[in-house]
């Protein structure tokens, strides 16, 4: 990942803004597309040390969560993207304790994980992200509503779908 | 609602100058500002501490002292501070003997604390999370560790506090945290909101007459509504479901804290108190140094919990053993 990808992902994020709080809005306290422009903002203000910035500025649960995939677009640098993937979707899944199937974030970033290079990992987020509507939450934001979000696609496995294909379709932000 | 407070920016900050100015034989800030610690530290001990957001005071600022918290890590108004802040914490205090790191089970605690811990291993200190739950109304029983934590917390911080104070290694106080957690059960109701200091609103809304059975600490709706009526029948309501729970037999030493959540007084309290004692009592089970007061809080919220452990001999020995945190209680009674 170059630093200019993390100002496409900001440009990106503000036009999915409203429909991420939309979906989030179905399933949680809808500020999900809102809590992530934020922590994309700071962390392309802060090259150095994005997934600090992100996490500080996006706060809460998911900023932290996101962040461990932010790790992993900076990782890209050395290794590559499935196993950063990978790596985040270890972490992530220790420290909140969900699995596959749970219909959060980690139903689009595990199967993406397990594919060969960007272009098949932003395929199969965005099939993951699809795959979280007839889910019941049993994790994460969805848990606590009525129907446990049935019906509904996780608005955070739909950030993962969209931040990867954004990394496939321009190389990492590569000029 | 009026509230005393100089702005909402500075709420956090400003109570933990008024915290560590009242006590500074006791207490002190840390290298970071949201960080407070014991004014000096015992060495050699394994360290005890816990990050959270604030607005619930006593817990857990207040609980920092000798032979309960090394440090607390302070958040913003009912939010889990941010996961950096915490692995600052952990710096402050993780020596040799390592940490273990109270995690209240919210999913921000939980996540934000997970991940310091996870930091602070990368860096090369010892921690270990232990997660507490006891509030029955937020999982079945069976899934006990979907549980929310609750006011039995208490029970763990300050047992394995004295125990920490007396050499325990890390690997006996996380096994016995364990123990404490998974023999203590809670159960909450609130007649009242509380008001958040940072919009100035009712937490929730509830009909004049009627009362919310297991009302979380951050204003989550309960499980369920009663009609106010004696409060007899209400303990009698909780008592039951708390040992259909877990039962406990006759004869079993038992500790109880009647944690009020800010809005309730005293003479309630031990009303509560009365009735507990006599329903528990009418099973047969004898009651040892309760905790009543308001502890655990969620600013003038009024509603109160029961929390029920079954101490083992060394636990209740934890429990009675004398400390120096300033906000904490001194637990009477002798004898088993």
């Amino acid at each position: 990942m170059t630093p200019a990808f993390l100002h496409l992902l900001v440009d990106r994020f503000v036009e999915l803004e409203p429909q991420l709080n939309a979906l989030d809005a179905a399933t949680g306290d809808g500020d999900h597309g809102t809590t992530m422009l934020k922590g994309l903002r700071a962390a392309a203000a802060a090259p150095d040390t994005p997934a600090l910035a992100f996490r500080t500025a996006s706060g809460g649960a998911s900023g932290t969560i996101f962040s461990f995939v932010i790790d992993a677009l900076v990782a890209t640098g050395t290794e590559s993207l499935p196993a950063a993937l990978t790596k985040a979707a270890n972490r992530i899944a220790q420290i909140g304790g969900a699995k596959a199937g749970d219909k959060t974030m980690l139903d689009a970033l595990i199967p993406a994980a397990q594919t060969a290079d960007a272009a098949t990992a932003a395929e199969a987020a965005r099939s993951g992200a699809e795959a979280t509507r007839p889910m019941a939450a049993r994790r994460g934001r969805a848990r606590h509503v009525e129907g446990a979000g049935v019906g509904h696609l996780d608005a955070g496995a739909v950030s993962v779908a969209e931040i990867l294909e954004l990394f496939a379709a321009t190389g990492g932000g590569k000029p | 609602m009026k509230k005393l407070f100089n702005s909402k920016d500075r709420m956090p900050d400003d109570m933990i100058d008024g915290f560590v100015a009242a006590f500074p034989d006791l207490v002190a800030r840390g290298h970071h500002p949201r960080v407070v610690r014991r004014a000096s530290a015992s060495p050699g001990k394994v360290a005890l501490l816990i990050g959270n957001g604030c607005g619930h005071e006593p817990i857990a600022m207040g609980f920092v002292g000798r032979g309960l918290l090394d440090a607390n890590v302070v958040g913003d108004v009912f939010a889990a501070p941010p996961p950096d802040m915490i692995l600052q914490g952990l710096r402050e205090v993780t020596g040799p003997n390592g940490a273990v790191l109270l995690i209240s089970r919210h999913e921000g605690d939980v996540i934000n604390g997970m991940s310091a811990a996870m930091m602070a291993a990368d860096e090369g200190l010892t921690v270990r999370p232990l997660w507490m739950y006891d509030d029955i109304s937020s999982a079945p029983k069976g899934h006990e560790d979907d549980r929310r934590g609750a006011a039995g917390t208490i029970f763990v911080y300050k047992i394995l506090g004295a125990a920490a104070e007396t050499g325990m290694a890390l690997d006996d106080l996380v096994a016995l945290g364990e123990t404490v957690r998974d023999s203590t059960r809670t159960l909450a109701a609130a007649v009242n909101p509380g008001i958040s200091p940072l919009t100035g609103k009712p937490m929730f809304a509830l009909p004049e007459d009627e009362i919310y059975i297991g009302m979380g600490v951050h204003g989550e709706p309960g499980v369920g509504r009663r009609k106010v009526g004696p409060v007899r029948d209400l303990v009698g309501f909780m008592l039951d479901a708390l040992l259909a729970d877990r039962p406990i037999a006759p004869g079993t030493p038992t500790i109880v804290i009647v944690n009020g959540m800010g809005g309730c007084t005293m003479m309630e309290l031990l009303t509560i108190y009365r009735e507990v004692a006599a329903g528990l009592g009418a099973q047969g089970i004898p009651l040892l140094s309760p905790l009543i007061g308001s502890f655990s809080t969620t600013q003038e919220m009024a509603g109160f919990s029961i929390s029920l452990l079954t101490p083992t001999p060394r636990m209740l020995a934890f429990w009675r053993a004398p400390h120096a945190a300033p906000l904490f209680p001194v637990l009477f009674g002798e004898g088993v």
